[in-house]
Parts: C-alpha cells; structure tokens; sequence
C-alpha cells in the first residue's frame, strides 16, 4: 500500500475513533482496505467481515441497539443490496453508519462501477438519509468525526461518500 | 410440532434471552407468549438472524436468539457463514419450518418444501454437528433451546412445522404485537445498554 493511502486511512480511524466507533463491520474494497486493516489493528475495535453488505448493516443494526457503534464500510454496490434493512433502521431510528467508496463523485475512472455510482446517492436521497462525499483527503479525520456526531446525535443513519482519489491521498 | 405447539416451547425456556423475530406469525405469537422488553418483532425479511449476531456481539453475556421462518432466513443464508465465522458463545439461531410461505393465502411453497435442507446448508457453510440441531418435537426443541440459551454457541434449530396443522400461515389467521417497532427498537436498546 502507498504511503499516503495509510496517512488517509490512519487519519480516518483517528476521527472515528475519537467520536465513538467501536466497531466496523464491511466487506473488502479497493478503496476502502486500507482503513479496514488500520481498524483491524485497533484495539477494542470488533471487526466484522460479511457475506453481503445488507447483511452487515443488519449486524451494524444490533451492534447499535446493543450499545456499540459501528460504521460499515463497502463499496457503493453494496448500497444497493441494503436498501431494505437501511429503510427499517430509519424507521426504528437505530442509526448506520456507511462508508462507501464508487460514487457520483469526480474521479470514477472505470464504466464498471457506473452502476455503483449511480445508485449509491439514489438509495440516500430515496431513503432521506442523510450524506456526504468526502472532497479531500486533508479533512477526512475532522469529516468522520462530524458524520459520527450527527448520526449518533440526531439518531440518523448517515453516507459518507469516498471517492478513490481521496481514499488513495492523491489530492494531497 | 404446529406452530403453537414449537413457541410455547421456546417461551418457556426463553428467560432473559434477547430476540429478534423475522416477519409473520413468529413474531405475533411471541408477543403473546414470551414478551419482554429486549425484543425486536418483524424484523425484515432475510435480517433478523443479522439483526440478533450484532446484538450478541455487543452483548457478549446475554443470552441472543433469533426466531425466523425458513422463508425469511433462506433469505438471508449467507449469515450462517459470518455467524460461524465470529461463532459468538451466546447466539441462537431458531428457524421454523413449516415449507410454506406465512403470507396471502398460505399456500405457497418455499425452498424447503423442494429439498432444500437448512441443517445440511449450516453445515455445508463450516458449522459443525455439535452446533446444528433438529428436534423432532416441541418437547425436544424446548430442550435444546434452553440449553442452547445457556451458551457454548453458537446454536442453530431447524424445527419442522406441520403444514396441515399450521393455522397461522395466512396473513388474516396471524397475531399481531401490539407495539410499534420503533417502540421495540428503544425499548430493546434501553434493555440491553441497562445491561452493560
């Protein structure tokens, strides 16, 4: 892994774990790797490696019920299986977290993950859910920090967007 | 067993076991029977046994158990393998299987009623012989959930409902909780973050 990759993903995890997160539950992505192995390196982190994505935010759903806070991380496609269980956990107000890399945001070289792209802001703005995409890499430590905060504050499940050039600290 | 017959069994062993049911008549009859706080009723489709793996994990000393049909879990299968992969001690896994679908009329089969065996599939997804139970009767499923409830997991019961003596199938025959599920959802979490 590149070295500004790994500044990203430390940073990262600093924030989420700085706001409350105890546990990550996801699926392998490109993008997104690195921060699961600076997690898997965290202590007092349960990490959850699933089947499918819809499946990890359903565990994501009784992790926050049972008193943790988790964030799920997945590539945007995965946003698309779990429409259901994160339409349920907005209507019982059990907040999820996720974080998805392939978005509608710039820098999506690959027409495979058009798909993704696509459906990744349909699903939030579908569902009410509120969402962001993350535009550089510099602030990413302050930015989860927020979206932890608001989802747990407001009691809302909450998208956090992660194009691969900030994922990769390209930017930087 | 009927239906009855197989949650009568399980309330009376469920203590102060957490639970998730899926959709349909599960979850109205054990509201009826075995109601507390700590439970989650009509989960969707295919993610009450999700639901319940990540309320044991962040509850590692309460006892978790989720109570789904075959249709609704078959659903969502690919949870045997991330249970048996995190094999929390305190997990339950509880499908009743009656091969049709609790919805309509109650006459549609579902996967079971065409071969599809649940208790060959856990295996198949690395769980091992001492963990996947099938009792032939209610007395033999209250048994083993109120062992299953006591640890060592995780567990996971198929029970086999009589079809023909399912009255609960059908969406107009079925019992209902009487509480809201965004009720369920704060009650269960004050329940269980009391705990901790």
């Amino acid at each position: 892994m590149a070295g500004s990759e790994i500044v990203v993903a430390e940073a990262f995890v600093k924030g989420a774990l700085r706001a409350g997160i105890t546990a990550c539950v996801y699926l392998p992505d490109s993008c997104l790797t690195p921060i699961v192995r600076v997690f898997q390196r965290s202590p007092g982190v349960t990490m959850v490696a699933c089947a499918r994505e819809d499946e990890g935010v359903g565990i994501a759903v009784g992790l926050q019920l049972g008193g943790r806070h988790a964030l799920c991380l997945m590539e945007a496609s995965g946003i698309g299986f779990s429409g259901l269980i994160l339409a349920r956990a907005h209507v019982q107000r059990t907040p999820v977290i996720i974080v998805a890399s392939h978005t509608a945001g710039a820098g999506e070289p690959f027409d495979y993950h058009s798909a993704s792209a696509l459906l990744s802001e349909g699903v939030f703005s579908g569902l009410g859910i509120p969402y962001e995409i993350a535009k550089e890499s510099r602030g990413i430590e302050a930015l989860i920090f927020r979206v932890v905060q608001t989802s747990l504050g407001q009691l809302t499940s909450f998208g956090l967007l992660i194009p691969p050039f900030v994922a990769a600290g390209a930017d930087a | 067993m009927n239906r009855l017959e197989a949650m009568a069994a399980i309330a009376a062993v469920r203590g102060d076991a957490a639970a998730v049911t899926g959709p349909g008549a599960n979850s109205g009859l054990l509201f009826e029977q075995a109601d507390t706080p700590a439970t989650l009723y009509n989960m969707e489709l295919g993610y009450a046994s999700s639901v319940a793996l990540g309320v044991a994990l962040a509850c590692p000393q309460r006892p978790v158990m989720s109570i789904e049909g075959e249709g609704s879990f078959f659903a969502g299968a690919t949870v045997l393998s991330t249970i048996w992969r995190q094999r929390p001690k305190n997990l339950t896994v509880i499908v009743l299987d009656n091969e049709i679908w609790g919805t309509a009329d109650g006459l549609e089969p579902t996967a079971t009623a065409f071969g599809l065996d649940l208790g060959q599939l856990a295996l198949a997804t690395g769980w091992d012989t001492a963990h996947v139970h099938r009792p032939a009767n209610a007395q033999e499923l209250s048994v083993q959930v109120g062992a299953a409830l006591r640890g060592d997991g995780p567990h996971f019961i198929v029970g086999k409902i009589d079809p023909k003596q399912d009255k609960t199938s059908a969406s107009a025959n079925r019992a209902r909780p009487k509480r809201h599920i965004l009720d369920c959802a704060v009650l269960m979490r004050a329940a269980l973050t009391r705990d901790a």
